[in-house]
């Protein structure tokens, strides 16, 4: 179906590795996150403790792990509600116009901020904590959803099947809904990928710059603040963590870019080819 | 709400105007227009691009947005007036009392949904046939429409199908609930000439079956000829000519039906011979001149014309209105 299998399937084994080895890390090591041991404090790595330990002398391999589920999940709550409010705008953008007025001049505002900035401020206004900071993020994120998705449903929009559809009497909502919203699947698709990693890194830089999830829990952003103070005399505090950013961006990012280019024959070519190549595996099986 | 029977004609238009707010000001491209169908009968509107056919069609069928667009005159369908009913009624209705069907069946279906629920969607939205009956429903309507494997095709996506099947398809939506009214607008122009006249046939068998009228719109005189028994001709948004189609071809008094009449090719014409043309293009909208719309390009017009707009008159016998001050000067034009 894709293109480019070998290379999609090798970062999508890393990406999965990540995940399981974050979220069974219990299986690999007894110490807990948050309990110290001031006797062990700042042990380079050995097979005790894998990624050595932090200045409170709390293992860096169980807090890099709890701090990679943190990301996860602040990456995949972000992806999903800037990726439901972003589809809905922007639906209702392209289908009426007065609305478009209003809200795409709402986005252009949110656009002028640097989205760090933006986060920074909206966290300040809240506080910070792991709620605050999803909800800043999806904001961040909304408009470029919102934007690319208005765009690709006012093409389909004057497609003829659309007055076709009027002319057989569809109400607008589901014309908008059951009609339009399949024929934007794919840059959706795309979209929410390119958020998931890009929200798990600005979560980083948050957290690195202090406004984002605050100790004592872990998150690979405060991770590197804490080991920047000793990075010369304990590098894995910084390395390790450093580490799972770049491999889980650069994962989620490879497989985001391989959805697009299979989605990019056409926007109606991967809804019908997902389905034609589960037809065919259920004729198969 | 008059009583339907009282009312003889399935479809009647009384001075239909539609204008477009566009940045340089009101154009109306359809001016005073006025036809009415019967029932069993099939209605040709004929004119070239630009002429106000499509606009037609649209309003007829309620399609222009109130924000930019704005639809004067009546329209009555089976004695009940369609253009004061709120949008919400008269959606309700589309796809129920009147169908369409579109020039471009390649673009008329949605890319991502298979034919049968395409099909079944219009009977989902007017009737409350179980999902089994809606299944059935669409096979014996693919099969009217002369698909053959209706099982397969319902299960086949858009782009599996040719344009003739298209357009079948697309046919087989818009009688899915046997309209009594279908408009369409021109169903063959996309397609070559030999799947051209099995869809003309098709709808001609359609309309014997089910007794509806249909309105064709169309710049194809063959397809008047074939299918119309009475034809409106339009010309820069208004009815020029409106006779029955025998009279059309033999006895054209307009000299823009004359004219498009002589701009057919024909079997016997020298070879490689320059075909008739008329000459000049259809006035823009934003710029129609004071008299006949008409005068600019015609071989015959005099100051009168230049200066003063024909009205629409009846010619002869009740059936033949002509818009021309000349039209029973029968000369040969040009």
């Amino acid at each position: 179906m894709l293109h480019n299998n070998t290379r999609l399937f090798f970062w999508g084994g890393v990406l999965v590795a990540i995940v399981l080895l974050s979220f069974c890390s219990s299986l690999f090591s007894p110490y807990d996150a948050y309990s110290i041991d001031p006797l062990s404090r700042l042990k380079p790595p050995d097979a005790a403790h894998w990624f050595g330990t932090d200045n409170f002398g709390r293992d860096l391999f169980v807090r890099v792990a709890v701090a990679v589920r943190v990301s996860l999940s602040v990456g995949a709550a972000v992806a999903l509600i800037a990726g439901f409010t972003g589809l809905t705008v922007g639906l209702l953008c392209a289908w009426f116009r007065p609305l478009d007025l209003i809200l795409m001049r709402v986005c252009d505002g949110l656009f002028a901020f640097p989205s760090l900035l933006l986060a920074i401020a909206i966290v300040g206004v809240l506080g910070p904590n792991i709620a605050n900071v999803v909800l800043a993020l999806s904001l961040v994120y909304v408009p470029s959803i919102a934007r690319v998705i208005r765009g690709a449903a006012m093409v389909v929009k004057e497609k003829n099947f659309i007055e076709a559809l009027r002319a057989q009497g569809a109400s607008s909502g589901r014309i908008i809904w059951l009609h339009l919203l399949p024929n934007v699947i794919s840059p959706l698709i795309v979209q929410v990928t390119w958020v998931f990693s890009v929200a798990i890194l600005t979560e980083a830089a948050l957290s690195f710059l202090g406004s984002g999830v605050p100790a004592p829990t872990p998150s690979l952003g405060n991770l590197l603040l804490e080991g920047k103070a000793v990075i010369f005399t304990a590098w894995w505090m910084t390395f390790f963590p450093g580490i799972a950013i770049v491999l889980l961006i650069l994962a989620l990012n490879i497989i985001g870019d391989d959805l697009r280019d299979g989605a990019e024959p056409g926007l109606k070519a991967l809804p019908v080819r997902v389905m034609r190549q589960l037809k065919k595996g259920a004729q198969r099986g | 709400m008059a009583d339907p029977l009282d009312e003889p004609h399935l479809l009647r238009v009384n001075n239909l105007q539609v204008s477009f707010a566009t940045p340089k000001g009101v154009v109306t491209p359809v001016r005073d227009v006025s036809f009415h169908v019967g029932r069993h009968e099939t209605l040709g509107i004929i004119g070239e691009s630009g002429c106000g056919k499509s606009v037609t069609a649209q309003a007829l069928m309620g399609l222009l947005t109130p924000r930019t667009s704005r639809v004067d005159g009546e329209i009555i369908l089976s004695g009940e007036r369609l253009d004061v009913l709120s949008s919400g009624t008269r959606r309700r209705r589309s796809g129920r009392d009147i169908a369409m069907i579109f020039q471009d069946p390649l673009s008329s279906l949605n890319p991502v949904f298979t034919i049968g629920f395409q099909i079944e969607e219009s009977l989902r939205l007017h009737t409350s046939l179980k999902r089994q009956q809606r299944r059935e429903k669409v096979i014996s309507l693919l099969e009217q429409v002369g698909i053959p494997e209706p099982a397969r095709c319902a299960s086949a996506y858009p782009h599996e199908l040719s344009g003739g099947m298209r357009q079948r398809v697309m046919i087989a939506i818009a009688v899915s609930n046997s309209p009594s009214l279908l408009i369409a607008d021109e169903p063959t122009t996309a397609l070559d000439a030999t799947i051209q006249a099995q869809i003309l046939d098709l709808l001609d068998d359609i309309k014997r079956q089910s007794a509806m009228g249909i309105v064709i719109i169309t710049h194809d005189l063959s397809v008047v000829a074939r299918l119309c028994q009475r034809v409106v001709v339009l010309y820069a948004g208004q009815v020029v000519e409106e006779t029955d189609v025998v009279t059309l071809f033999q006895h054209p008094r307009h000299p823009y039906t004359r004219a498009l009449l002589a701009a057919r090719p024909s079997a016997g014409r020298e070879p490689k011979s320059r075909l008739d043309e008329i000459r000049g293009s259809v006035p823009a909208l934003d710029a129609l001149p004071q008299g006949c719309a008409f005068a600019g390009r015609c071989s015959r017009a005099t100051t009168r014309c230049l200066e003063d707009s024909p009205p629409l008159r009846m010619l002869g016998g009740a059936t033949h209105q002509v818009r021309c001050w000349y039209a029973e000067n029968t000369g040969s034009p040009s």
